[in-house]
């Protein structure tokens, strides 16, 4: 039998252990008696990048079907078996990343994990359920596209990534009514990709909360340990080819005011300037007096600005954007590009350093201080890092960072042989000069 | 194929595990002391390195007035533009400034070994407010800007549509269109309103995890807090509003029920938690699970001094607006008949209490809940024995004091031409009709 591992003892009476099961599944624990509450995050090295071409919205919909009955709790029960204790549950799904959370009572543990096991080991797929989740996930979509710049990052993702598994659509859906690959879905496909890619190996389990964990390793031994090994299916490790200059599209679309994102590959998740891009980040719009944002905001020129470094297993994308109620948007592209120049040549003070790095560690501890936070954290660090706690190390990262690193990212962002620069404007507005219409239908 | 996949699972052995949901909550210590200028503080022992720290201001009738929002909206203003952020940054605190039922709110989130210095910088603006005169036209420019395009945005159509529909002229939240353009207000008037509120105000100061004694000196300029006013009840119905958005692909469809005046919270709590009480509510079983109508349903209780309304707010196809009504329907008539419903609403909201005790800021939020409607720092104890003690049949009874088709006020946003005939198809015929202009409150 695997052993425990006790990586941590913190001083708040929290103990973190880590083990790896027969099956190749991970299992993180972490003690914190503080609240009368358990979290539970499993976390699936797997995502909508790994949906078959032709087949965009697989990962999500098996997300959704995970909650649609397993071997021992048919219909609806998963959900009705944590609620009967007060429980509940959510789920959401990325290009890489499948991520199934529960919070419950303390003496509700055991069936947790019970649940957790059954349906990752032995999920129904009935296709009655199937039909009527295909549904659900079409009011998903509906509200995704209702609901202002709610379409953006698809189409930012699509444009950064032409050609690759980050440009399908998570949902499988692409505009109102167009729909082609999520209606094609059903529980065969879903299965399929059930069998390669939600594996023991490629899962980590992460409990943390008001338990005791030689019981949870025994529990944890016998439902999820019980899930027999198979072989996963190999993943898609393409790069995609690099971008060739400035691509400049407009998407079409009222949503009440003009927006331009700035973007940029960006790089993968572990990559030793992730940490960097996100400070970049900060700098330039992370609160109201940091230097793009202020000057844009404070005169009326522009009425928000963000800044956001994704990181992604194949990839990822550094995004600004920057959003007027009217005027025209080339200012703004240059007021941005002025504003990364200064900062490729001059660098953060290190006042200001200081202060990201003071912004990180609240952040941080925020999360950290809060079971239900650090939860989901703790597993996709399992998955990231090779460690199974990485949080502190991931701080350390993130305050390592010096005013060098800052102006080389940022350098290195003027210097990149692409961007995409994305008008989202009404009808009728003036996008960027020289844009072509991103098609959505 | 697929007997063969199952068969690889066959090793999980046995059936579900039974589960002890819990049978109290154990709120953490909490001592009541009162500051040197007389506002009260509830000091909530937690162990850990983070502080949560909430003032709540309640006000009056005498200050409840419209400069309220104003004011609300000139502190965030101050907060921005006289608080050193990058100090506060450093510090790796974050500071929010919101509304409440009854006032405005403060909070402070922060290390706690940072809680003495993030005092020392956000107490004197508080204290001494000196809000520039550009800084107060920037609010009201960027202010004016926004409820200028409010029409434009779904959102906030479908926020004011609500407020609009369901609650009285003279209530709080339903004074915010009314205040559309702050015309009749002048910068010294509203830098007037906010030294009120601040200076003159009294509060209530929750602190959850970090040193009582810190905040004696620095907030000694705040009083004793003000009875919260009470405001008029929601408006009873029938009603059914049509809010026109020409093509919208979907119909969003909000019901709101008044609750009854002598309701004790806990079992409002109940039939909250039956209805919307995560994935297993029944609201997201029937409508969701088993139709496939809507993408989620969310059941929310607002509170405030004097009153509360229960409110449903959910989102589907436009053709799906008759099936989806019936469901709805259906569903709230029958809220306690199913098997086990009372049993999990109860394990619901207790175990909804525990988890607010998971982190600072959600033991903070909890108590400043209560504190914003001039509760005591005992009542949510007494919330809570109250919902352990509800006899049997307390969600029949909930439902029916609620849940009353006539008490109605149905609010649908969509296409007019395709939504009318939808609404009259379900049985429920439009009685007013509006423009996204007049849910937003704009003058003709």
């Amino acid at each position: 039998m695997p052993t425990l591992a006790l990586i941590t003892t913190t001083a708040v009476a929290a103990t973190a252990g880590e083990l790896t099961l027969e099956n190749g599944l991970r299992v993180i624990l972490r003690e914190d008696h503080r609240a009368p509450l358990v979290a539970l995050t499993l976390a699936v090295d797997a995502g909508a990048a790994d949906d078959p071409p032709g087949q965009a919205g697989t990962a999500h919909l098996l997300e959704h079907m995970l909650f649609e009955g397993s071997a021992a709790v048919p219909g609806q029960g998963f959900d009705l078996a944590l609620a009967a204790v007060g429980g509940d549950s959510n789920a959401w799904t990325h290009y890489d990343l499948m991520s199934f959370s529960q919070v419950l009572p303390p003496g509700a543990l055991e069936r947790a994990l019970f649940l957790e096991a059954d349906r990752l080991g032995r999920p129904s797929l009935e296709p009655d359920a199937v039909a009527r989740q295909r549904a659900v996930v079409q009011a998903e979509g509906a509200r995704e596209h209702d609901t202002p710049h709610g379409r953006d990052a698809a189409v930012l993702a699509a444009l950064l990534y032409p050609g690759h598994p980050y440009a399908r659509t998570l949902l499988g859906l692409w505009g109102a009514e167009r729909d082609p690959a999520l209606t094609i879905l059903d529980a065969g496909a879903l299965r399929t990709f059930w069998e390669g890619l939600l594996t023991p190996e490629r899962c980590a389990l992460t409990i943390v909360g008001d338990f005791d964990t030689v019981q949870a390793v025994a529990w944890a031994h016998a439902t999820v340990g019980a899930i027999p090994a198979r072989p996963p299916a190999p993943r898609s490790a393409a790069l995609a080819p690099a971008l060739a200059g400035a691509q400049r599209r407009v998407l079409w679309a009222d949503a009440g005011d003009r927006t331009l994102y700035l973007a940029w590959r960006g790089v993968p998740r572990g990559d030793p300037d992730e940490p960097a891009l996100a400070l970049l980040a900060w700098l330039l719009a992370g609160r109201e007096e940091t230097g793009l944002r202020h000057r844009l905001t404070s005169r009326g020129r522009a009425r928000r600005v963000e800044a956001w470094s994704d990181a992604w297993r194949l990839g990822g994308g550094f995004v600004v954007s920057v959003s007027a109620w009217r005027g025209r948007l080339a200012p703004l592209r240059r007021a941005v590009d002025r504003e990364i120049a200064r900062l490729a040549e001059e660098g953060p003070t290190e006042a200001e350093l200081q202060q990201a790095r003071g912004a990180w560690r609240g952040t941080w501890l925020r999360a950290d201080e809060s079971v239900e936070r650090v939860t989901p954290l703790l597993a996709q660090c399992a998955l990231t890092h090779a460690e199974a706690d990485c949080l502190d190390a991931e701080l350390a990262r993130y305050e390592a960072v010096s005013a060098d690193d800052v102006r080389r990212v940022a350098q290195g962002l003027l210097e990149a042989p692409g961007r995409v620069l994305l008008s989202v404007v009404a009808p009728g507005a003036r996008p960027l000069r020289g844009s072509t219409a991103v098609e959505m239908e | 194929m697929i007997a063969a996949l199952l068969a690889l699972g066959t090793a999980l052995a046995g059936d579900l595990p039974p589960a002890v949901p819990l049978a109290a909550v154990p709120l953490p210590p909490l001592e009541e002391r009162t500051l040197p200028g007389g506002a009260h503080l509830w000091a909530v022992d937690r162990p850990g390195p983070l502080t949560d720290l909430e003032i709540l201001w309640t006000l009056d009738s005498a200050t409840l007035d419209a400069r309220t929002v104003l004011a609300q909206r000139l502190l965030a203003a101050l907060v921005e533009g006289e608080l050193d952020e990058a100090a506060l940054d450093e510090l790796g605190a974050v500071v929010e400034v919101g509304r409440t039922a009854a006032g405005l709110r403060l909070r402070l989130q922060v290390p706690a070994d940072g809680l003495a210095g993030s005092l020392s910088l956000l107490a004197p603006v508080l204290a001494h407010p000196d809000l520039p005169r550009p800084a107060v036209r920037r609010v009201r420019r960027a202010w004016r800007e926004q409820e200028r395009r409010a029409a434009q945005s779904v959102a906030r159509v479908a926020e004011r549509a609500d407020l609009r529909a369901c609650l009285p002229p003279g209530h709080l939240s339903a004074r915010l269109p009314a205040l559309a353009d702050g015309r009749g207000l002048t910068p010294r008037d509203l830098v007037a309103a906010q030294r009120a509120l601040l200076e003159e105000g009294g509060a209530t100061v929750i602190l959850v995890g970090g040193d009582p004694a810190a905040l004696g000196g620095p907030l000694a300029f705040l009083g004793a807090p003000a009875p919260p006013a009470p405001q008029p009840p929601a408006l009873p119905g029938p009603r059914v509003v049509l809010v026109h958005l020409p093509e919208a692909p979907q119909a969003r469809v909000m019901l709101s029920f008044p609750l009854p005046g002598d309701m004790v919270p806990a079992q409002a709590d109940l039939l909250a938690a039956a209805l919307g009480g995560g994935a297993a509510g029944l609201l997201d079983r029937r409508l969701r699970e088993e139709e496939g109508l809507v993408y989620g349903v969310a059941v929310e209780l607002q509170r405030w001094p004097g009153g509360g309304r229960l409110r449903i707010d959910t989102r589907t196809a436009a053709a799906n607006l008759p099936r989806a009504a019936a469901a709805l329907l259906a569903s709230l008539g029958a809220v306690s008949a199913e098997d086990g419903a009372e049993t999990r609403a109860r394990a619901t909201a207790l175990f909804a209490a525990a988890r607010t005790l998971d982190s600072p800021p959600a033991l903070g939020g909890a108590f400043a809940a209560r504190a914003a409607l001039g509760a005591d720092a005992a009542a949510w104890r007494r919330e809570l024995d109250e919902l352990t003690a509800l006899p049997a049949g307390s969600l029949a009874a909930a439902a029916s004091a609620v849940l009353r088709p006539e008490a109605a006020t149905w609010v649908v946003l969509g296409d007019r031409d395709t939504l009318e005939p939808l609404l009259e198809e379900a049985g429920l015929p439009p009685t007013n009709l509006w423009s996204a202009a007049r849910a937003v409150g704009e003058r003709p």
